[in-house]
């Protein structure tokens, strides 16, 4: 009597899924050929060439996250169902002012772009990780991994003080901020994600990896594409020519940069191309760039409002930028 | 609707990277070359986790009244967050009306690479 049961559900599930698809997928090619036949009447109207700008580079910022970001939304949902919170508070020093720079280098085992980061950090905030560690880990992921590094090398080449600088200033900035929240970081800026630990009644540890991923990763992609029309809004509001008026005094160039580096929202592992392209600025501006883009950038700062609030994104990216800023500075002026 | 919100977002978003990615050449207007691979993985992963939403928004529809419990668990997720919606912005442009290539970037792009192999 069971088996008949669920053969019938089987099938009837089969059945309505066949519906679903033909009747959905009928609907679509409606919708897609009304559109498509609409849409270039009234496009014409509104596509001026900094609207269609607008569109390229939101698409553009939006699609470069989409891979990572999805790399640490499955991290971090993996994290959540999968790994026991013993191994973290394990790994990881009671003491914070050891946990940070522990955690710190440990951002050289999560490669790609600062999208992954975010996911990640929270995931393991979650689960007892310090807020101070898992926020050095959140800084330090996207700059001084071995993919960003090696894209370093192959932009600078024959420039190795570049990518040392890059590791050096990125791990130090991370540090810094892990103990600036460790002394000065209050509870209540920080929100942390609504979902409790219901790891002890779970049923069944895929089923709460999969339904995980999926809130984990709409919700930011969702930030992401925030992020990505504020930064393609930035960009096409503000001409390039303003660069050239700078490229004379150093330390102005040097904070252009780094502002440049916060609207333009370039992957880290893009940036050192882009940093080495822009021609006529001193080598201590371009490591400004590197170091300041994969830690403050506006579609970081979407992604950080969603996920932690958003009195916690400005209060953090704003002293990040400032840390960022100054350790560029003293390497640039040490090493380059 | 509410219930398959989740599964449609995540459906068209992974369709449209996979739009890009997979079935043309369309991302290189956006993004490098080398992050193909990576783009073709995680739109299929993406219509992957799509395809089980919805199945598992039809089969709560069937197993109401046996799984009251898992129903009110979930009731915070069985519809996806609302912000989630904007990903639509993309996904359609991708899929109905891919933007050209960006002069300037072009530029920025064609600059780095004669630079290169010079």
């Amino acid at each position: 009597m069971q088996n008949e049961r669920t053969v019938v559900d089987g099938l009837r599930l089969a059945v309505r899924a066949m519906v679903y698809a033909v009747l959905g997928g009928a609907a679509l090619i409606a919708i897609a050929t009304v559109v498509s036949v609409l849409g270039p009447m009234l496009a014409i109207d509104l596509y001026t060439p900094p609207v269609a700008a607008w569109w390229t580079v939101f698409t553009a910022v939006a699609v470069q996250g989409v891979p990572f970001l999805f790399l640490g939304t499955v991290v971090s949902a993996a994290i959540g169902a999968f790994v026991p919170e013993r191994v973290f508070t394990r790994l990881l020093p009671r003491n914070q002012a050891l946990a940070v720079p522990i955690a710190g280098a440990a951002g050289v085992v999560l490669p790609g772009c600062e999208c992954a980061s975010v996911p990640v950090a929270s995931s393991l905030m979650r689960r007892g990780v310090a807020p101070a560690a898992a926020l050095a880990f959140l800084l330090s992921a996207p700059a001084i991994n071995p993919v960003v590094l090696v894209a370093t090398s192959i932009a600078f080449p024959g420039q190795p003080k570049m990518v040392l600088g890059r590791l050096v200033a990125s791990l130090a900035t991370a540090v810094v901020m892990g103990w600036l929240w460790a002394r000065f970081g209050r509870e209540e800026w920080l929100r942390l994600p609504k979902r409790t630990r219901t790891t002890a009644s779970s049923p069944a540890g895929m089923k709460a990896f999969v339904a995980g991923l999926q809130h984990d990763f709409l919700h930011a992609g969702g930030f992401l594409v925030l992020g990505a029309a504020a930064a393609a809004t930035f960009n096409i509001a503000v001409p390039r020519s303003i660069l050239d008026i700078f490229t004379g005094s150093s330390w102005l160039s040097l904070l252009l940069l780094a502002l440049l580096a916060v609207v333009l929202c370039v992957c880290s592992e893009a940036d050192a191309f882009v940093a080495a392209s822009l021609s006529g600025f001193s080598p201590a501006a371009k490591l400004a760039f590197m170091v300041v883009g994969p830690m403050v950038d506006l579609k970081l700062i979407a992604l950080q409002a969603g996920t932690f609030g958003r009195s916690f994104a400005f209060r953090f990216s704003s002293t990040t930028w400032l840390v960022a800023v100054t350790s560029s500075t003293l390497v640039g002026w040490w090493l380059l | 609707m509410r219930r398959y919100g989740s599964a449609v977002l995540l459906l068209l978003t992974g369709g449209a990277v996979l739009r890009i990615s997979l079935f043309s050449d369309l991302y290189l207007r956006y993004v490098q070359a080398a992050l193909r691979p990576y783009l073709v993985i995680s739109g299929s992963l993406l219509m992957l986790l799509g395809v089980v939403a919805a199945i598992r928004g039809m089969s709560h529809r069937d197993h109401e009244e046996e799984h009251e419990e898992e129903e009110a668990e979930d009731h915070s997720h069985s519809h996806g967050p609302r912000i989630a919606w904007l990903l639509t912005l993309p996904a359609l442009a991708l899929l109905l009306f891919p933007p050209p290539r960006w002069a300037r970037t072009a530029r920025a792009a064609n600059r780095h690479s004669s630079r290169h192999r010079a």
